[in-house]
């Protein structure tokens, strides 16, 4: 009976998760004048239309603002995940003087301070980058260092010291035993990284508020504010819920394919602690 | 000889390594994270020249009513006092330390003063509203999701599935569920709640006009639930499976199991999550930004005053607020850590 109960409420919670996601799947698939009549009901005809619709949607186009956000997000993940690893295995296996100095730098960015926004501005300003895609991508891979630091930090520390050290007596310098040996083995965590970070910079949005100005440039959920002020009326409310729902498809396949990654991931550090 | 240069590079090579990531994180992270306090100095509108102020930014911040008001900090005050009586009488009644139960007492008192004030409608303004979001979310996010994490941890047929679902909102951009919860939920005319209240024959309610603070917790709720039940599965994972076996064996109830086996197991987990949960809505934005229209709402908490006030051109006094916000949040995590005497 108890047992029955507590299902009943891990289910009902589910459907209460699922409930705005998959009316806004069914909602895409109906027009407008179907909404205002029938908020709840399934579509009597699906139109898939609303999709290309919102694909094209004009001055706020989701293409655009879908090629804008795979732009960053591709450079962006790709500096990433060449410098955090450097970084991350230096800390962890070379000795040099400061390292530990070094490593709480880093990892102070984990507990203080976030996208100091104005000053941020002020910097672009400086180095002329306002409304391009390198406003955006180099506070990202700046914010991204400390966890990804961490993440293969204390990844790399699990990995035998005899590793390494063959591979020295083999001859092999630093940066080859880094990149043949150590990175290969790394690659799970790295894989991780790439995955959490992709997530987290798709879904930024306040940075690309502030660097962004023309609409050409705006990323994905930029365009969808920009997007949803002409769609969320009488005649385009299927539209709307169709660009919504292919702005956040890319993520839920991910997600569908990764769910136990980016679970541990995200939820790694806290509970190590 | 020869080997002088070689020996050289050997020893800056780990520098080399870490170069990379270095100057990216001083110039795009730590850099403007500094220059944000000297900027709070300033009076500057984001294009023309600085105007240097002194401190007039925070002067401003101090008689700003919608940044901060006095009303619900003096009845919150109130009641921490109140609770530091209520905590210094049960000290002396059970024969513990009456300082640190009666500064427990206090906070508590204190945190359920703003809650409950800013609930019944007392005129808060950002700071308090932010304070709101982040204290009930203590009090609703974690229960429930230790609650659910507790179920799913049991065995239950299809935990991983069902953990799954729950956490799918953690990934989401928070712009698109903001608007999802806008225009299908919320909404006065096509919303799915008045659609509800419609069949129960009811007045449909304009949720985001005139619940604001309501629905943003609600949906806040929604989306964060998920993340704390699969930190809070990882949690109970790393409690030995034998502690809870014997538990059975000696016959424990369900309640004495969670008081003295789960809950001192996963007490440092526990704690970190309610510093994510407070420290944490100073650092939302998107949501209430998009859920409630803006620069343009009255309803504001930390973040999204900022940018407003960015908006309107007071790029200085948004740096004194971000400093502000800045030692209010390093002050909670300071307080929490005390309390429990954790070290970290």
């Amino acid at each position: 009976m108890r047992r029955a109960l507590a299902y009943l409420f891990v289910v009902g919670f589910c459907a209460i998760i699922l409930f705005p996601i998959a009316l806004l799947f069914i909602n895409s698939l109906k027009t407008g004048t179907e909404i205002y009549s029938s908020p709840l009901s399934l579509p009597t005809s699906p139109r898939f239309s609303n999709y290309s619709d919102a694909w094209n949607w004009p001055n706020a186009s989701i293409a655009r603002g879908f090629i804008n956000s795979a732009i960053v997000v591709g450079i962006s993940v790709l500096i990433i995940a060449i410098i955090a690893p450097m970084a991350g295995y230096s800390l962890s296996r070379l000795e040099f003087r400061g390292k530990s100095t070094f490593f709480y730098v880093f990892m102070s960015g984990m507990f203080v301070g976030g996208p100091a926004i104005v000053a941020m501005y002020r910097l672009m300003m400086n180095l002329r980058l306002i409304n391009t895609y390198w406003a955006l991508i180099f506070p990202y891979v700046a914010g991204a260092m400390p966890f990804s630091i961490l993440m293969m930090w204390s990844y790399f520390s699990t990995i035998p010291k005899a590793i390494e050290d063959s591979a020295r007596v083999d001859g092999l310098s630093t940066f080859q035993t880094y990149w043949k040996i150590m990175l290969p083995q790394a690659m799970p965590a790295l894989f991780t990284i790439v995955i959490l970070q992709v997530i987290w910079i798709w879904n930024e949005f306040l940075l690309g508020l502030i660097m962004l100005k023309t609409p050409d440039m705006f990323t994905l959920p930029l365009m969808l504010t920009r997007f949803s002020a002409g769609t969320t009326n009488y005649l385009y409310f299927g539209v709307f819920a169709a660009g919504i729902f292919i702005s956040i498809t890319p993520l839920i396949v991910i997600y569908a394919i990764f769910s136990d990654r980016i679970q541990r991931g995200m939820t790694m550090q806290l509970v190590k602690g | 000889m020869k080997n002088m240069p070689e020996r050289w590079f050997r020893k800056i090579v780990p520098y080399l390594f870490v170069i990379p990531a270095l100057v990216f994180f001083i110039v795009f992270f730590i850099y403007p994270n500094i220059d944000v306090f000297r900027i709070s100095f300033y009076e500057w509108d984001g294009i023309g020249p600085e105007k240097y102020t002194g401190i007039s930014n925070f002067e401003r911040l101090v008689k700003d009513s919608e940044f901060w008001s006095w009303k619900l900090w003096f009845i919150s005050s109130l009641c921490g006092l109140a609770g530091a009586f209520i905590g210094v009488i049960l000290a002396s009644l059970r024969n513990r330390k009456f300082l640190r139960w009666g500064v427990f007492g206090f906070v508590l008192g204190l945190l359920g003063g703003i809650l409950g004030g800013g609930i019944a409608g007392v005129p808060a303004g950002a700071l308090e509203r932010t304070l709101v979001i982040g204290i009930q979310s203590v009090f609703i996010q974690l229960p429930v999701a230790l609650v659910i994490a507790l179920i799913l941890h049991g065995k239950i047929k299809g935990a991983r599935i069902f953990a799954t679902i729950v956490f799918l909102p953690v990934i989401i951009s928070l712009v698109a569920l903001a608007l999802t919860w806008r225009y299908m939920i919320y909404d006065l005319r096509v919303g799915a709640l008045n659609a509800a209240l419609k069949i129960f024959g009811a007045k449909p309610i304009n949720w985001l006009a005139d619940l604001p603070l309501l629905s943003v917790v609600i949906t806040t709720n929604w989306i964060y639930i998920g993340l704390y039940v699969v930190i809070f599965i990882a949690a109970l994972r790393s409690i030995p499976s034998a502690i809870f076996d014997s538990a059975k064996v000696d016959g424990l109830s369900s309640f004495h199991v969670l008081r003295y086996i789960v809950i001192p197991h996963i007490k440092k987990v526990i704690l970190l999550t309610i510093i994510m949960c407070i420290s944490g809505t100073f650092k939302a934005f998107d949501l209430l930004w998009v859920m409630t229209g803006a620069e343009a709402s009255e309803v504001h908490i930390t973040s999204t005053y900022l940018v407003k006030q960015m908006m309107y051109g007071y790029w200085g006094y948004a740096c004194a607020i971000a400093v502000a916000c800045f030692f209010i949040s390093l002050a909670i995590v300071a307080v929490q850590l005390k309390l429990m005497r954790i070290k970290v």
